[in-house]
């Protein structure tokens, strides 16, 4: 057991968080190429679906696996993972054409799209206008993050993530640095007998991706949870805010110059529904997330 | 056992999400940049006039951009700057090849005047293609413009060349 032990510590924890990081570091740099081209009015298109799934995937995993303890101190470190669905809708979009251009719109790749689409002008069709190519091919747009969870207060526990790369290949791919902190608090415990382990919470996260893109995430939250010998069924409803703020430079001809756009992530509410297996200092979970954007989170912690 | 079965979960958990990939190729839609000729016509009895601007690869195209796969032109745009009371007529190559004429009075280009909605500029197709061979060879452009102002004497004015135009690249 114990090879077995270190190997996963060392190797498979970073391993897992390294590959699932490694996609946005990535995409950042050819992203940032992109997003160049785009004026603040003709980048929201482009870009929405990602503030809309990276705000729903910052938002999640932050309340497993439901009861906080009402006494004792206790601690645990968990890989969080989180997927949001990328539907066919987010794929696409109605962009505008350059002024004068007819037709004045025409639909092409998002972020999540495939081959942007070219456009011919109608009164002259050697005149023609095209958009970027989409630059994430996905059903599911991960992020993994390592969570710390600290308790013994008074049935409170605060909870700590964070992860950040660094530049690499001469700052070709740049910084990247994640952050969020929370509390939760049991409320069961001002209710006298309840068949449910019952808690609210408060949780905000940053993002940010070099100089360009800084996210926000604030998620306010009530859960439930019960527990059946080794599993625990868990649950909750919440609030969420997430903001994609984009600065830059436009190499836009028609409108060229700096660029502060920032944009409202989809959710606004979501609900919860999942389950937790403790086996001894071991916790696996996985819960979906429902609202305007489905989300999926699922982790390992080990704690006492 | 437990902690293998929680291995296999998270190998698995890992697996299953890295169903997220970057496309390739990706292209993006790259404005050229600065492919403008700005010629001053001076004020006295001269009624012709001509000026150039060559533009070098790295000054419309940033150098991060490489494999270059197509070239686009979206649009056109003259611009005249100044009061005159006369008609102008010109021309514009591209690396010695005419890319447009134009005519009209002058006020009428006080107005910027564009490819794709105006019927006083005219489009010649071998200057596109100049264009196209340019960029992609990553050569430098020059845009050379030339024409004749009706009467004299002529203001100090101003005419503004401006192509519009994409290039596929791989960042």
């Amino acid at each position: 057991m114990r090879p077995f032990r270190s190997v996963f510590g060392i190797i498979v924890i970073p391993l897992a968080t390294a590959a699932l990081t490694a996609v946005p570091a990535r995409a950042q740099s050819n992203l940032e190429d992109a997003l160049k081209q785009y004026s603040g009015n003709t980048v929201k298109g482009y870009i929405q679906p990602l503030a809309d799934l990276f705000g729903a995937n910052m938002n999640a995993g932050w309340f497993s696996p439901g009861a906080v303890p009402k006494s004792g101190l206790h601690f645990r470190l968990s890989i969080i993972g989180m997927a949001a669905q990328v539907s066919d809708k987010q794929k696409s979009y109605t962009a505008p054409t350059p002024t004068g251009f007819s037709p004045t719109s025409f639909q092409t790749a998002t972020i999540f799209g495939g081959t942007g689409t070219l456009v011919k002008n109608a009164n002259d069709t050697s005149l023609q206008y095209r958009g970027s190519d989409g630059l994430i091919n996905a059903t599911l747009f991960p992020l993994a993050v390592p969570q710390v969870a600290i308790g013994g207060f008074a049935g409170t526990e605060a909870v700590v993530r964070f992860i950040t790369t660094p530049s690499i290949s001469s700052g070709k791919f740049p910084k990247t640095t994640l952050l969020g902190i929370g509390a939760r608090h049991n409320i069961s415990q001002y209710l006298g007998v309840v068949p449910l382990d019952l808690s609210v919470g408060v949780f905000y996260s940053s993002f940010k991706v070099g100089d360009i893109v800084d996210f926000h995430g604030l998620l306010i939250s009530g859960q439930a949870s019960k527990s059946f010998s080794l599993l625990t069924l868990y649950g909750g409803a919440a609030w969420e805010q997430s903001k994609m703020k984009l600065s830059y430079t436009s190499t836009d001809p028609q409108a060229p110059g700096s660029v502060s756009v920032t944009m409202d992530g989809a959710n606004s509410f979501r609900f919860t529904a999942g389950a937790a297996l403790k086996l001894a200092i071991l916790r696996l979970f996985a819960d979906a997330n429902f609202g305007s954007v489905t989300n999926f989170s699922g982790g390992i912690g080990f704690g006492f | 056992m437990n902690r293998k079965l929680a291995g296999v979960v998270l190998l698995l958990g890992v697996g299953t999400m890295g169903s997220t990939c970057i496309n390739d190729p990706f292209l993006v839609a790259v404005n050229l940049q600065a492919l403008t000729d700005t010629v001053n016509i001076a004020a006295g009895t001269t009624t012709t006039w001509s000026g150039q601007t060559t533009i070098s690869a790295g000054s419309y195209l940033n150098s991060d951009f490489g494999n270059l796969q197509n070239v686009r032109i979206y649009d056109i745009r003259v611009t005249g700057v100044g009061t005159y009371s006369g008609n102008v007529t010109g021309s514009v190559s591209i690396n010695g090849t005419l890319l447009i004429s134009f005519t009209g009075p002058w006020s009428t280009f006080n107005t910027t005047q564009s490819l794709l909605t105006s019927p006083a500029i005219t489009r010649n197709a071998a200057g596109i293609a100049a264009l196209r061979t340019a960029v992609l060879g990553g050569q430098a452009v020059t845009i050379a413009g030339s024409g004749t102002v009706s009467t004299s004497p002529v203001p100090a004015l101003k005419v503004i060349i401006e192509v519009l135009g994409q290039v596929d690249a791989q960042p």
